[in-house]
């Protein structure tokens, strides 16, 4: 299938080419989605599953809505505004010989590359009965280097907070003019698509212990159900957060420190857990954090501190 | 046998993918090529999905495509009619 | 010992070179933020590559690598377009105040 490679190769070459250069900037986000949906099918063909269900979910489907409804707030509070021209001529065909040689240097690098056995990974795959998770990429994760998933959360909480804190009055909310949000059929996508989006973002948390899945593409898509909900006008971006969603937001990462201190005297090391339980408890932490995840993701969507139900 | 049945079905599939693609790209207007897109993406997902599912020959198989034919056809109709919406109501705005 | 032969490593390039071309050439905060997540995904599909190749089946730990790389560039750009947001709808004076907080 070496054809169908080459195809999808050249298609994600000329895809980031015409996102990057489209003279419309609408143009060029729906570009960089259809690219990222690209993505995820090329890495589904280099046998990363994990990674096309995330780059799916969270490179395509939230990324490209963050960056359409930014683009909306912009058109609506300052169409005219920032400079949208490219550079001189001079300057573009200096980028392109300077991006000619980079690009080049780095085929050359990547295809001269030897790829040698002594890798880190191999010691992974052979303590993989230890980890009490059949999936190499959610043992790794969770288990072998769970510290960097645990910043990882912190990161994505810290672009939360900071978000929350610049947040700007004309933050996303459903627009008078929307001809979409008086259609009928809009209750029939939050009535069906709502709860099989859900039960697909469990379902994927829950896989995450034995093939693709995990607790960021669950939590991706479980955020995408939310999304759906509030464009439908079932849910409202709110100013007044509850005690309740702030506990939910930062569910994850207490539930990561918390286990790993309690088991501390037990097993002399932070997030070293049992033998015999690490099963149970990476579910838990899986869980939790899928949850934090979700919710982080929603709030950066609507740029508030809590979405709450509409009540009709 | 079961190949051959299979094979016919992927082949109308990417026939209607193709015509789909050319009437996007060829038709004039907005309408005329949600039509093209939205029926010729439909059916032909459905005829890949049936070839698909011949190759696969196992029940939960068919029935996981079965669903996310339904899915898809069901967003993508979804889309359309408000693509198709939008831009009714912007033509009359601008009258 | 092996080598790479596959067609994705000419896409790995092409994305890295197009997004620092992006970024260079652009003045728009939007614009340059697309350009660095799509050189952000060169560097993905890099690690990817490099990781179905290795000799004995794909390695999970780049793999967990680019998972994590994923979510912390959604949220770095998410932040940077809540930055954009602000600066961008208050340059010519404040038109709106935030009286909702």
């Amino acid at each position: 299938m070496t054809l169908f490679d080459s195809v999808l190769a050249l298609l994600i070459a000329i895809l980031a080419w015409r996102s990057v250069t489209a003279p419309d900037l609408y143009r060029g986000i729906v570009l960089f989605i259809t690219l990222g949906l690209m993505l995820a099918l090329s890495w589904a063909r280099l046998d990363a599953p994990d990674l096309a269900l995330a780059e799916a979910a969270i490179g395509a489907g939230l990324l490209g809505i963050l960056l359409l409804s930014t683009w909306r707030v912009l058109q609506r509070a300052a169409p005219r505004q920032g400079s949208d021209e490219p550079a001189s001529y001079a300057v573009r065909w200096l980028a392109v010989v300077g991006s000619t040689v980079f690009g080049g240097t780095v085929a050359v690098a990547l295809y001269g590359l030897q790829v040698g056995s002594d890798r880190a990974g191999a010691e992974a795959l052979a303590s993989l009965d230890l980890a009490g998770i059949d999936q190499p990429v959610t043992a790794v994760l969770l288990n072998f280097r769970s510290y960097d998933t645990l910043l990882e959360m912190g990161v994505l909480l810290m672009a939360l907070i900071g978000a929350l804190l610049i947040r700007s009055p004309l933050a996303y909310e459903p627009w008078h003019g929307d001809t979409a949000v008086e259609s009928p059929l809009m209750s029939v996508l939050a009535k069906v698509f709502t709860p099989i989006v859900v039960l697909v973002g469990i379902f994927l948390v829950w896989a995450g212990a034995y093939g693709p899945g995990g607790a960021f593409q669950g939590g991706a898509v479980l955020a995408g159900a939310g999304v759906l909900l509030l464009l439908c006008r079932r849910l409202y971006g709110d100013a007044d957060a509850t005690l309740l969603l702030r506990g939910l937001l930062v569910l994850g990462v207490t539930a990561f420190i918390v286990i790993g201190l309690l088991l501390m005297p037990w097993q002399g090391a932070f997030l070293a857990y049992p033998p015999g339980l690490v099963y149970v408890l990476l579910v838990v932490i899986e869980f939790s954090l899928a949850v934090s995840i979700a919710l982080s993701l929603l709030l950066l969507f609507t740029g508030t501190h809590a979405v709450r139900a509409v009540r009709s | 046998m079961t190949d051959w049945i299979s094979s016919m079905f992927i082949i109308a599939g990417v026939g209607f993918f193709l015509a789909g693609t050319v009437g996007l790209l060829r038709f004039p207007d907005v309408f005329t090529r949600l039509h093209a897109l939205t029926k010729a993406d439909n059916t032909g997902l459905g005829l890949l999905g049936v070839g698909v599912a011949l190759q696969g020959q196992s029940f939960r198989l068919a029935v996981l495509i079965a669903l996310i034919w339904f899915l898809a056809v069901t967003a993508s109709s979804i889309a359309c009619h408000l693509v198709a919406r939008h831009n009714l109501h912007s033509e009359e705005g601008e009258r | 010992m092996s080598s790479i032969p596959d067609p994705f490593g000419l896409a790995a390039a092409a994305l890295l070179a197009v997004g620092f071309y992006g970024f260079v050439t652009h003045r728009h905060p939007l614009r340059r933020l697309l350009a660095i997540n799509i050189f952000g995904n060169g560097v993905f599909m890099t690690l990817i590559l490099v990781a179905r190749w290795m000799p004995g089946g794909p390695d999970p730990i780049p793999h967990a690598m680019v998972l994590t790389g994923i979510v912390i560039a959604v949220s770095a750009t998410a932040f940077g377009l809540a930055l954009v947001r602000r600066s961008m709808t208050q340059e010519d004076g404040d038109r709106r105040e935030p009286d909702d907080d």
